[in-house]
C-alpha cells in the first residue's frame, strides 16, 4: 500500500513538471503581473549585477576577437561571445526562440532569413541607430527591425597547381567535362549561407533547377560549410568550387603571416556576383535588464562605426559605411543582391527540389 | 536449511515497509523518469506540434519526403555493415585474446585501447587525410607514377561504415571479452570429456554462452552507428549521401523542428524495435555460469601452425585501424597548413604553441571536457550499476520497468538528446539551459545505456543464488551490493566508466547544441576549430592532444587496479 501511495505521488510530481513546462508561456505572464511589483526590484538587481551580455556570432574567431577588445576598452568586460558557424547560429536561435526564450541578447551573422523569420514573429526590438547618415543607402531596408553589419560576394575559387589552363569564368562553366568530380560548393541542407546561395544561382540561372541538374550530373561535391570550400581548394581535394569572396582574403593574410604560398585563386564570374549580407538585430527579452540594453544597443553602433567598420574589412567583408572604400569588388563586375523576401517565400520548394536533386 | 524459512525471509525483505530495499527501486524510477523520460516525452510531443496545436503535418512533410526514404536506407546499410564488421573484428580478437595462447596480449590489450581514443570523427579526417585527391596514398602514388589519374571515391557510405567498424569494434571486444573471462571451464572440459571436437565446442558451447554479449553489443554497436553524425557528415555527405542524423542536423538548419522531432521519433522506434527483438532472442537461452573463479577459462585453444596467420591478420589490422591514422594525425598537426608539400618549410609547431598559448583555445574546453566526463561517467555507473543489481537479483516487474526506461537512449542520437535536453530544461523551474549542468546531465542520459550494456552481459550469466543466500543471513542490501555484487562485475563496471569517460572527451554533438563560450568541450573545439579559419591541420593538433589525455587516463586506471584492459 505505502509503495503504491509512493509510487502514485513520484508520478504526479514528475507530471507537474511536465505541466509546469507546457503551460509555461500562459502562466508566465499572470505571474509577471502578480509578482513584478513584489520581486521587481529584486529582479533588477540581480540583472544590474550582472552587467554583460550575451551575443551569438559568426565569423573568423580573429576578427571577433579584435572587436570584442576594441569595444571592451571603453565598456569593461561585459561581452560574452559565442562564436558558431551561420548554420549553428541559425539553428540554435531558432530552437531557442521555438522554446520560448532566446538567450541572445545581440545576434550577429547568418544571413538574413533568419532575421526576416524572427521579424515576423515580432521578436527583434527596433535599432536605434546613430550614425545612420553613414550607411550606404543600398543597405539601409526599411521596415525592418535588424540592420546590415557587412556584405560578401559568391565567386568561383580555383586551385592554381591542379587548373592552370582550363580556368573557368562563369557559374555555367562549372558544368562543363573538364570540371567532372573536381568541383565542390557548400551543401544548402547543412548551411544557411549556402541556402542563400543557392536561392540566387536558382534565380540568377533562369529561375529553375537545370543548373543543378547540370551540376550534380558533373559530379559536383557537397562541403558542410562555406568556410571549408576554400580550405578543400587548397588542400588539393578539389580543383575548383562557389563560396563567398571573404575567406580566400584571410587564408591569404594567414599565408602571409606564415610563410606559405596561398594556391587558391578568385574568379568574380561574367554573369556577375552574389551579394550576401551579415545582419545584426537585438532580440525582444521582458527580463533583459536596462544596463544591459545599453551594453546591447552601444554593441550594435560599435558594429556600425568606422573602427569596427575597418577591422571586419581586413578580415575580407565590404563595409556598410559610405566613407569606407570598397576594395573588393572589381569595377567592370556587376553584384546581385539576394531577394531575401522571394527566397524566404520560396524557401521550402526550392529546399525541397534542391534535396531532390543532391541527395 | 528449511527452505520454507528461507523463502519467507526472502518474501518478507521484499514486503516490509519502506526500507532501502523496497524504495531503491522508486528513487531509480524517479531519477531515470526525470531525465530520460522527460525529455523523450517532449520531443515526442514536439512531433505531433505545430505552431503550437496538435498537428500531424510533421509526419506527412517527413513521410512524403524522398530524402527521408533515402536517408534510412542508407541509415540501416551503414549500421549493418559496421555491425557485421565490429562483430567479425571484436569477436575475433576477444576470442584470440581469452581463449587462445596468443603471445601478445597485452599488446593487442593497449592497442584495442587505442583504437577507442581515436575519435570517430578524428578516423574520418585521416580517411580523408590519406585517401582523397590531396591525400597521402595520392602524393606517394604521383611520386611513383607521375602520370597516373586518382579516381578513388573516398565519400561513400560504405566509407563512413568502415571508419565506424574501426571505431566501435572495441565495444564488441570489451563486451564479449569479459562474458569469455567469466565463461566456467567445466562446460568446456565436460564437452572435451565427452568427445566433442575443439571447432564443435566453440560453436555449440562457447558461442551460446557469449551471444548475450553479441547480441547487447552489437545493439550499442546498431545504435552509435545510427546515431553517429560527424563520420557520414565528413565522408558520405559531399556525395549526397545522407543519413537519418544529418537529415536531423539539416532540417535543424532548415529550422524545421517538428520534422526533427519525427525522425528523432522514428529512430527510438527503429531502436525499441531491436531491443525487444534481441529481449526475447536471449530470453529464450538461459545459461548457468559458475561465479566461483577457480574454474574460469582455464583452457587456452593452442594456435600451433595458425600462429603466424594470426599475428600477421592481426598486425595488419592493427597497422589500418591504429598505426596510419595515428601516424597521419601527427604528421599533419605539424603542417602550416595541410595540402602544403612536403617540404621544410611546411612544416611548425606553432599549432601546438597557438593552442596552449591563446585563452580558450584549449585550457578551458580540455578541463571542462574532463570535468563533464568524469562526473557524468561516474554517476551513469553508479546508476547503471545499481538498475542491473536490480535487474538481475529481483527481476520483478519495477526493475523490468526500470531497464526499459534507462535503455530507452540507446538509439536516440546524441544531438537528439541535446535538442530534447533543449526543451526540457530551458524553462522554471528547471533552467538549465546555457549551464554545464545540462551538458553533465545529458552525458549521463546517454552513458546510462552504455554501462548497462557492458554490465549486463557478464552479469547475466551469475549466480543469482548467491544474493538470496546472503539475504539468508541478514546481510542488508548496502552490503550485498557492495561486497557481492560489484567485486563480480568490478571489470565491466570500470570498463563502462571507461568508455564513457573517452565517449566525452571526443562527443561532439550533444556539446555542439548545448554550449556556451564557458562551457565548450573538446568535442566542439575539434568540429568548430576546421570550420573556422583552420584547416585539418588544427583538426589533426587537437586530436593528438585528446589521444594524449585518453592515453593518461588509460593509465591511471591501470594504476589504481583495474583489471578491464
Amino acid at each position: 500500500m505505502k509503495k503504491k501511495i509512493l509510487l502514485v505521488l513520484t508520478t504526479i510530481i514528475i507530471f507537474s513538471f511536465v505541466g509546469c513546462n507546457s503551460s509555461q508561456n500562459t502562466k508566465s505572464d499572470e505571474e509577471t503581473e502578480v509578482n513584478d511589483t513584489i520581486l521587481e526590484n529584486g529582479e533588477d538587481d540581480e540583472k544590474d549585477s550582472q552587467d554583460r551580455i550575451i551575443v551569438y556570432l559568426s565569423g573568423p574567431e580573429a576578427m571577433i576577437t579584435n572587436l570584442e577588445e576594441e569595444f571592451e576598452k571603453e565598456n569593461g568586460d561585459v561581452l560574452d561571445m559565442n562564436i558558431m558557424s551561420c548554420g549553428q547560429l541559425r539553428s540554435k536561435v531558432w530552437a531557442e526562440s521555438q522554446a520560448g526564450s532566446i538567450q541572445a541578447d545581440v545576434i550577429w551573422g547568418s544571413d538574413p532569413l533568419i532575421y526576416n523569420k524572427l521579424d515576423d514573429l515580432k521578436l527583434l526590438m527596433p535599432l536605434n541607430i546613430k550614425e545612420f547618415e553613414k550607411i550606404s543607402s543600398q543597405y539601409l531596408w526599411a521596415g525592418k527591425n535588424y540592420a546590415l553589419v557587412n556584405e560578401r560576394y559568391v565567386i568561383i575559387m580555383y586551385n592554381n597547381t591542379m587548373l592552370i589552363d582550363e580556368i573557368p569564368e562563369s557559374f555555367a562553366d562549372l558544368t562543363d567535362e573538364k570540371y567532372k568530380n573536381i568541383a565542390v560548393m557548400a551543401d544548402a541542407s547543412q548551411s544557411s549561407t549556402a541556402f542563400a546561395i543557392a536561392s540566387s544561382l536558382y534565380e540568377l540561372m533562369g529561375n529553375n533547377n537545370n543548373y543543378f541538374q547540370s551540376l550534380k550530373n558533373n559530379g559536383i561535391m557537397l562541403s558542410k560549410s562555406n568556410g571549408l570550400v576554400p580550405s578543400q581548394i587548397m588542400e588539393g581535394q578539389f580543383a575548383v568550387g562557389i563560396a563567398p569572396h571573404d575567406s580566400i582574403i584571410r587564408l591569404q593574410n594567414k599565408a602571409e603571416k606564415e610563410g606559405y604560398e596561398v594556391t587558391v585563386k578568385a574568379v568574380w564570374p561574367r554573369e556577375g556576383v552574389i551579394s550576401l549580407q551579415r545582419p545584426i538585430a537585438i532580440p525582444v527579452d521582458d527580463n533583459r535588464s536596462n544596463k544591459q540594453q545599453e551594453i546591447a544597443n552601444k554593441f550594435v553602433n560599435f558594429m556600425l562605426s568606422k573602427k569596427a567598420q575597418m577591422i571586419t574589412a581586413n578580415f575580407g567583408f565590404v563595409s556598410v559605411r559610405n566613407d569606407i572604400e570598397n576594395t573588393y569588388l572589381p569595377e567592370e563586375i556587376e553584384s546581385f543582391s539576394v531577394d531575401w523576401d522571394a527566397a524566404s517565400e520560396n524557401e521550402e520548394n526550392i529546399k525541397n527540389e534542391y534535396q531532390q536533386i543532391f541527395h | 536449511m528449511n527452505i520454507n524459512r528461507f523463502s519467507t525471509k526472502v518474501k518478507n525483505e521484499n514486503q516490509q515497509g519502506v526500507n532501502l530495499t523496497n524504495s531503491l527501486p522508486i528513487v531509480l524510477l524517479v531519477i531515470v523518469s526525470i531525465f530520460i523520460l522527460y525529455p523523450i516525452i517532449i520531443l515526442v510531443i514536439s512531433s505531433f506540434s505545430r505552431y503550437g496545436h496538435f498537428s500531424l503535418e510533421n509526419y506527412k512533410i517527413t513521410f512524403a519526403s524522398s530524402t527521408t526514404f533515402k536517408a534510412f536506407i542508407n541509415t540501416l546499410k551503414m549500421a549493418l555493415i559496421t555491425l557485421t564488421g565490429t562483430w567479425i573484428a571484436g569477436g575475433f580478437l576477444a576470442f584470440v585474446r581469452h581463449k587462445t595462447d596468443f603471445k601478445y596480449k597485452k599488446t593487442l590489450d593497449n592497442f584495442v585501447f587505442l583504437s577507442f581514443t581515436i575519435p570517430a570523427y578524428i578516423l574520418s579526417i585521416s580517411w580523408i587525410e590519406v585517401l582523397t585527391r590531396g591525400g597521402y596514398l595520392n602524393r606517394i602514388l604521383k611520386v611513383v607514377f607521375p602520370t597516373i589519374t586518382y579516381r578513388f571515391n573516398a565519400y561513400t557510405i560504405f566509407a563512413s561504415a568502415i571508419i565506424l567498424i574501426l571505431h566501435l569494434y572495441p565495444l564488441v571486444y570489451y563486451g564479449v571479452g569479459n562474458a569469455l573471462k567469466l565463461l566456467n571451464g567445466d562446460i568446456e572440459q565436460a564437452a572435451r570429456v565427452c568427445g566433442i571436437a575443439r571447432f564443435q565446442i566453440l560453436i555449440r558451447v562457447i558461442l551460446p554462452l557469449v551471444m548475450p554479449s553479441f547480441i547487447s553489443t552489437g545493439l550499442l554497436v546498431i545504435s552509435r552507428s545510427m546515431a553517429n553524425f560527424g563520420v557520414p557528415a565528413q565522408v558520405s555527405l559531399p556525395t549526397g549521401n545522407e543519413v537519418l542524423t544529418t537529415r536531423i542536423f539539416s532540417s535543424m538548419s532548415d529550422l524545421n523542428l517538428g520534422v526533427v522531432a519525427v525522425l528523432s521519433v522514428i529512430l527510438i522506434l527503429i531502436a525499441v524495435a531491436i531491443f525487444l527483438i534481441s529481449e526475447k532472442f536471449t530470453q529464450k537461452k538461459y545459461y548457468n555460469v559458475n561465479a566461483d573463479n577457480k574454474n574460469i577459462n582455464v583452457s587456452v585453444i593452442k594456435l600451433g601452425k595458425w600462429k603466424q596467420a594470426i599475428n600477421i591478420a592481426v598486425i595488419i589490422f592493427f597497422v589500418f585501424s591504429v598505426i596510419i591514422p595515428f601516424i597521419t594525425i601527427i604528421i599533419s598537426s605539424f603542417f602550416k597548413r595541410w595540402g602544403l608539400p612536403f617540404s621544410k618549410e611546411s612544416f611548425t609547431i606553432s599549432n601546438y604553441v597557438r593552442l596552449f598559448s591563446q585563452e580558450n583555445l584549449l585550457t578551458q574546453p580540455l578541463f571542462n571536457s574532463l570535468i563533464y566526463g568524469i562526473v557524468g561517467a561516474t554517476i551513469a555507473s553508479l546508476i547503471a550499476s545499481l538498475i542491473v543489481y536490480l535487474y538481475v537479483y529481483r527481476n520483478n516487474k519495477a526493475s523490468k520497468w526500470l531497464m526499459n526506461i534507462a535503455q530507452l537512449p540507446i538509439a536516440v542520437p546524441n544531438m537528439i538528446l541535446a535538442v530534447a535536453a533543449m526543451f526540457a530544461w530551458i524553462n522554471e523551474p528547471f533552467k538549465l539551459y546555457g549551464t554545464s549542468s545540462i551538458i553533465v546531465i545529458t552525458y549521463i542520459v546517454l552513458f546510462i545505456p552504455i554501462c548497462i550494456k557492458q554490465m549486463l552481459g557478464s552479469s547475466e550469466n551469475l549466480d543469482k543464488e548467491l544474493d538470496k543466500a546472503a539475504i539468508t543471513m541478514n546481510i542488508n542490501i548496502y552490503i550485498r551490493y557492495t561486497k557481492l555484487f560489484l567485486p563480480q562485475i568490478k571489470d565491466s563496471l570500470l570498463s563502462g566508466f571507461l568508455i564513457c569517460f573517452l565517449i566525452s572527451l571526443k562527443e561532439i554533438p550533444i556539446s555542439l547544441l548545448l554550449y556556451t563560450s564557458t562551457t565548450k568541450t573538446l568535442g566542439v573545439m575539434m568540429f568548430t576549430v576546421q570550420s573556422n579559419s583552420y584547416g585539418l591541420e588544427m583538426t589533426s593538433t587537437i586530436s593528438v592532444i585528446v589521444i594524449f589525455f585518453s592515453f593518461i587516463g588509460h593509465i591511471v586506471l591501470k594504476n589504481l587496479g583495474s583489471k578491464g584492459y
